[in-house]
């Protein structure tokens, strides 16, 4: 070997030996200035191995995966949840596509259209939730009778002869419902009325999450609240639509939207003044807050205005907001009603819970559950059902105290139950040898109302498919 | 005393015994014949009060008029049992759509629109299926009083 070569290799392993410290310092300086946290590796080569995996993590994807486990079974994957792929969701259900592309363009720094860190806010309600329930409701694809009958028969050869379901004729199977709605011809049109869910694809699941943190955190409405009642109500689908024409992912009503518009002005005004980050986004969307109540629109022919994306659903997500606030107010002052000047007879919700015996249940759980209710059958009512079942409840106390169990809404009656008429016939079907009606028992039986145990079943869902309180709150419609 | 005497006030007190029994069985008896039908009283007295409304020309008098029927339903629901649950509840939704109508030291006809507009926001509902004639009967008769 000459001098030359021999020159050479020691330079050479010069080199590489200064390249392979310099970067290994660079390594474990870089650890010491941005780690907060204790390492508790063992050894240093298990320190370098970890800090380039996080090296190749970061140059891999500038937006780290957020967690996506379930204990659930979805796309036959275990345990994991996975977004659907538009070019497997076939042309009947990827209707929304365009849509998405043109909410991309007037979202021009992809405030809502791009994908953001999930990890940051998934304190407050974290993405799987979204993605979980937009996956699980309804169905995928609206079923002809011939279908559904095809369906059983498919069933039937894997099932056990004790589960075999009964194959009947096709004229005794119902075509589902069309519980989506298109609205190809823009903002102030029409809905058309379709069977099949839009693909939820890892856009579209973007676009609702971004959507909901963002009207939640600037209308300070807490998302644990009411993901278990948009669950039951629009499954977080835009374009969901309902058999009385109630729409959007709000599931609006002419009622709900002439309540949106009343108070709308108000919650614009604080919303263009205030300077959080969420509320400062959602300006930044045309069409997403309209120029003031009167613009919006009401009548179930315009129902396009809380369903047509862009500007929905973010539109939808706002007057929801503005819709949430008016009613838990007002709800609340039925609630706290005292006195009727007219009336020296006027037993208030105070007293018939002192006269009841239960001043000492938590009277903030029964509010709210009165509060969801009136989601539905509005602010007053659920007040005075609340009342009537009280009186009814005082006249049986001393056999049968009132026990929290009276307020438990894991309730669903069976079906026979359900088909029969509200009253005194639904009643008989109750067969409670005398004890009396829970709370849930006395609304379904006297008023043919399951609003709070469904919303309490979405709950229940979200509980055992993504870990308690994941996606809901603590103790959420319980006391 | 003489076992007579004894057996005579026994038999005495024995045959009051049976009277108190059978005049209390009566007086049960004949408030069973009496018991009031609330339900059917309640309608009775709103259709009478709608048609004395419907009478009257001035506001202010109407009021006055809605205002002593009101009460005096407000007190045979009081004064009488239960009624089935179903007629508690529309009894109930009846008077408290009602709610937001003051009461005489308030009232002023200058307010009816106000009136009208808070009774018919009291009991509203967002659900089209959720019927409540009560509610409706309430409704009118607030228009009815500001007619």
């Amino acid at each position: 070997m000459g001098s030359k070569q021999v020159q050479f290799w020691i330079f050479a392993s010069f080199c590489f030996l200064s390249f392979v410290s310099f970067g290994w310092y660079q390594l474990v300086s870089n650890s010491k200035i941005t780690s907060n946290h204790i390492d508790l590796s063992s050894t240093a080569y298990e320190q370098v191995i970890e800090k380039l995996e996080a090296l190749t993590f970061n140059l891999g994807s500038m937006v780290p995966k957020d967690d996506l486990t379930c204990n659930c079974k979805m796309d036959n994957k275990l345990n994991l949840l996975s977004f659907e792929d538009p070019e497997k969701c076939g042309p009947e259900r990827n209707y929304l596509q365009d849509e998405l592309k043109t909410f991309k363009q007037i979202d021009t720094n992809g405030y809502f259209s791009g994908s953001r860190d999930y990890s940051e806010t998934a304190h407050f309600l974290p993405r799987k939730c979204v993605l979980f329930i937009m996956r699980k409701f309804w169905k995928d694809r609206a079923l002809s009778p011939a279908e559904k009958r095809e369906a059983d028969i498919e069933f039937n050869r894997t099932a056990s002869p004790e589960a075999a379901r009964e194959v009947k004729d096709e004229s005794a199977y119902k075509q589902d419902p069309g519980l989506f709605a298109k609205c190809d011809k823009g903002q102030n049109a029409t809905p058309e009325r379709y069977g099949h869910k839009a693909c939820v694809s890892e856009d579209y699941v973007n676009l609702v999450y971004n959507s909901l943190i963002d009207v939640s955190e600037c209308l300070e409405i807490p998302p644990k609240f009411i993901t278990p009642k948009l669950s039951n109500e629009s499954g977080l689908h835009v374009n969901a639509y309902g058999i009385v024409n109630d729409g959007g992912i709000g599931q609006f009503t002419v009622q709900a939207l002439l309540d949106v518009a009343q108070n709308f002005d108000r919650f614009k005004r604080k919303i263009k003044a205030s300077s959080n980050s969420a509320c400062q986004r959602l300006l930044a969307i045309p069409g997403a807050l309209p120029n003031s109540g009167k613009d919006i629109l009401s009548t179930d022919a315009e129902r396009c205005h809380v369903i047509a994306t862009p500007p929905n659903p973010l539109r939808s997500l706002i007057y929801y907001g503005v819709f949430y606030h008016s009613l838990k107010l007002n709800a609340s002052t039925a609630f706290a009603r005292s006195s009727d000047d007219k009336n020296p007879e006027f037993e208030s919700v105070n007293q018939l819970i002192q006269q009841a015996g239960i001043s000492g249940f938590d009277q903030e759980k029964i509010k709210q559950m009165l509060f969801v209710m009136s989601y539905n059958s509005g602010p007053g009512r659920p007040v005075v059902f609340f009342k009537e079942w009280l009186k009814y409840r005082i006249q049986t106390l001393n056999k049968f105290p009132i026990n929290k169990n009276d307020f438990n809404m894991n309730y669903w009656p069976e079906r026979a139950q359900m088909t029969a008429k509200p009253g005194e016939a639904r009643l008989s079907l109750m067969k409670k040898n005398g004890v009396p009606l829970s709370l849930a028992e006395y609304l379904f039986a006297y008023k043919n109302s399951l609003y709070i145990p469904a919303v309490k079943a979405q709950a229940n869902m979200l509980d055992k498919g993504l870990g308690v309180e994941t996606c809901t709150e603590n103790k959420f419609l319980e006391l | 005393m003489h076992r007579k005497q004894i057996f005579r006030i026994v038999i005495g007190f024995m045959s009051l015994f049976a009277v108190i029994q059978q005049s209390s069985g009566n007086t049960k008896l004949s408030k069973n014949e009496k018991k009031l039908d609330v339900y059917l009283e309640f309608q009775n007295k709103v259709t009478q009060l709608e048609v004395k409304l419907k009478n009257e020309k001035s506001s202010l008098q109407k009021h006055k008029i809605f205002l002593k029927s009101f009460k005096e339903l407000g007190k045979i629901r009081k004064d009488n049992p239960r009624q089935k649950e179903e007629q508690e509840i529309e009894m109930s939704l009846f008077m408290d759509t009602l709610l937001p109508l003051p009461g005489a030291k308030e009232f002023n006809p200058k307010s009816c629109p106000e009136y009208i507009k808070n009774t018919k926001s009291a009991m509203k509902t967002y659900n089209k299926e959720e019927k409540e004639p009560s509610v409706e009967r309430a409704i009118a008769l607030v228009q009815l009083i500001c007619q």
